[in-house]
């Protein structure tokens, strides 16, 4: 079963056609599972072998169907991350 | 004497011109040692951050409204203003201990340190001659236009050749590979990140320096920080930043919350954790950050057109962040690589850990405490084993999986912040 976080899944309902950026962990060859993301319109970004993960873009509604995939383990969504330099007053 | 006449007239000034109840900064002077124990019990608006033995000071961060309340005890003689004190590198790197080890000839020469962030300037001479590599994830070509990454790399490996040796980092001989995953603005996507990192360990870099992070809390099983344990599985050792959202616990986010890397707090010049540095517990109850080291109003390279921090001059700049304090973790780590080409990652944080100077700080703030350049080289250990922390109040719902970090994100966010 894929773990996928409720409220994410539930914003992917809501909104099927708006693009998301994810990251899939799977199973098997990580060039294998790109070439059927391709095929089923899924845009892949980068491949990782170290963590056998993929950074993507889809819609929300091609999301809900990767749930079914069972080489799928995980889905998370792909989030910001920033710099931890700065002033302080 | 009035109440308000124990202010200083700096203080009294800071009041006055301030609109927000945020805490600030301040040490109190008491009349005797005995009386301070008075404020182990609370008060509103005042948090106790450090009680020193050999005059009668106490360290708060207090709202303007605590101040005052501090203030109406009559034991209190006067309240000063904690004024910023520079650390610059000349500064910092002595306080670590780091000179000894370039006396004895370790300067990181043969070491690879990666520094994956906003880019580098190629162009620094602080750098001459030993940027090995770069590359750009974000699109925007591998030249910083932000500062933030030739900052790091400076306070890491910079030589100090633009200041006659002055603002000269921990490993200046060591080769340096610059990874760009922020772009201009200092923001980036975790995949970037994870990009970042692959490539810099397909490079045969030892080192890997990561300045960066997302919101906390984080129990370490997100993509990006799984990315971090199998770098340092394959031999890379990771110095990442804890964060900047202390000083409520539960603020270390990913990658900090990674479990196999070395997790980097800030302290100041007087050795005290900064207000701003994040703190543990992770998410899942783990003890964070691994070590502190300095990483307030550091002065190191600035990159050719870029304005972060506060300029000194054309040359360099001073920031203050846990990302400033990570890179003099992976400036030593490279040190030690070069004193000891086997060490794997795993003994090089054992060392740091294990040999660091305890603050007397909660654990969660400090870790095993500040990092000694020195001590680690020798393994001295510290002389005593440390209790177990009693961890603060878990935050509710329970933690759950890395997919609900995001959820827990927005459940927490602002929790702690009075």
């Amino acid at each position: 079963m894929v773990q996928v976080d409720p409220e994410t899944r539930k914003a992917w309902r809501e909104h099927p056609r708006t693009s998301v950026d994810l990251i899939l962990h799977v199973e098997g060859s990580v060039q294998e599972r790109k070439e059927k993301l391709a095929a089923r319109g899924v845009e892949v970004k980068r491949g990782f072998r170290l963590t056998n993960t993929l950074s993507v873009r889809c819609t929300g509604e091609t999301a809900l169907k990767l749930l079914r995939l069972s080489w799928i383990t995980r889905i998370e969504p792909d989030r910001a991350v920033r710099a931890l330099g700065r002033r302080f007053p | 004497m009035t109440d308000e006449g124990k202010l200083t007239h700096g203080l009294a000034r800071t009041l006055a011109g301030k609109a927000d109840a945020e805490p600030i900064s301040v040490i109190v002077r008491y009349g005797a040692l005995r009386r301070v124990m008075r404020h182990r019990e609370p008060l509103a608006g005042v948090q106790q951050s450090y009680h020193y033995r050999l005059r009668p000071f106490v360290h708060f961060y207090a709202t303007p409204e605590g101040i005052r309340r501090l203030a109406e005890d009559e034991q209190v003689v006067c309240i000063y203003e904690d004024l910023p004190v520079h650390a610059f590198l000349d500064v910092s790197v002595p306080r670590i201990q780091v000179p000894a080890l370039w006396d004895a000839g370790l300067t990181g020469e043969g070491v690879r340190i990666a520094i994956v962030d906003t880019g580098i300037d190629p162009t620094h001479p602080d750098f001459r001659g030993r940027v090995a590599e770069t590359t750009d994830f974000t699109g925007e070509g591998p030249i910083d236009r932000h500062g933030h990454g030739t900052h790091c790399a400076s306070v890491a490996a910079g030589s100090g050749a633009a200041s006659g040796g002055k603002y000269r980092g921990v490993a200046p001989q060591a080769a340096i590979y610059a990874a760009k995953v922020l772009r201009a603005d200092g923001e980036g996507m975790m995949s970037d990140v994870m990009a970042g990192i692959e490539w810099a360990v397909d490079r045969g870099v030892q080192v890997i320096g990561l300045s960066l992070g997302g919101s906390g809390p984080s129990d370490g099983t997100d993509a990006l920080s799984e990315m971090c344990d199998a770098a340092t599985e394959a031999g890379v050792t990771l110095c990442v930043a804890a964060g900047n959202d202390g000083p409520a616990a539960y603020t270390i986010g990913p990658p900090g919350a990674a479990r196999q890397v070395i997790t980097v707090g800030a302290t100041d010049d007087s050795d005290r954790v900064g207000y701003f540095s994040s703190r543990g517990p992770t998410l899942d109850g783990r003890v964070k950050p691994d070590i502190v080291l300095p990483g307030v109003d550091i002065v190191a390279a600035r990159a050719v057109g870029t304005n972060m921090g506060t300029m000194v001059n054309d040359y360099y700049t001073g920031a203050t962040g846990t990302s400033m304090a990570a890179p003099h973790a992976a400036g030593v780590c490279a040190l030690l690589l070069q004193a000891e080409p086997g060490l794997t990652p795993q003994q090089i944080k054992a060392r740091l850990m294990d040999s660091a100077i305890d603050l007397g700080a909660d654990p969660y703030a400090q870790g095993s405490g500040r990092a000694d350049a020195w001590r680690a080289w020798q393994n001295q250990v510290q002389p005593y084993p440390k209790p177990e922390p009693t961890p603060p109040s878990p935050p509710s719902p329970s933690p759950g999986q890395g997919c609900l970090t995001s959820l827990l994100q927005l459940l927490f966010r602002g929790r702690g912040r009075s």
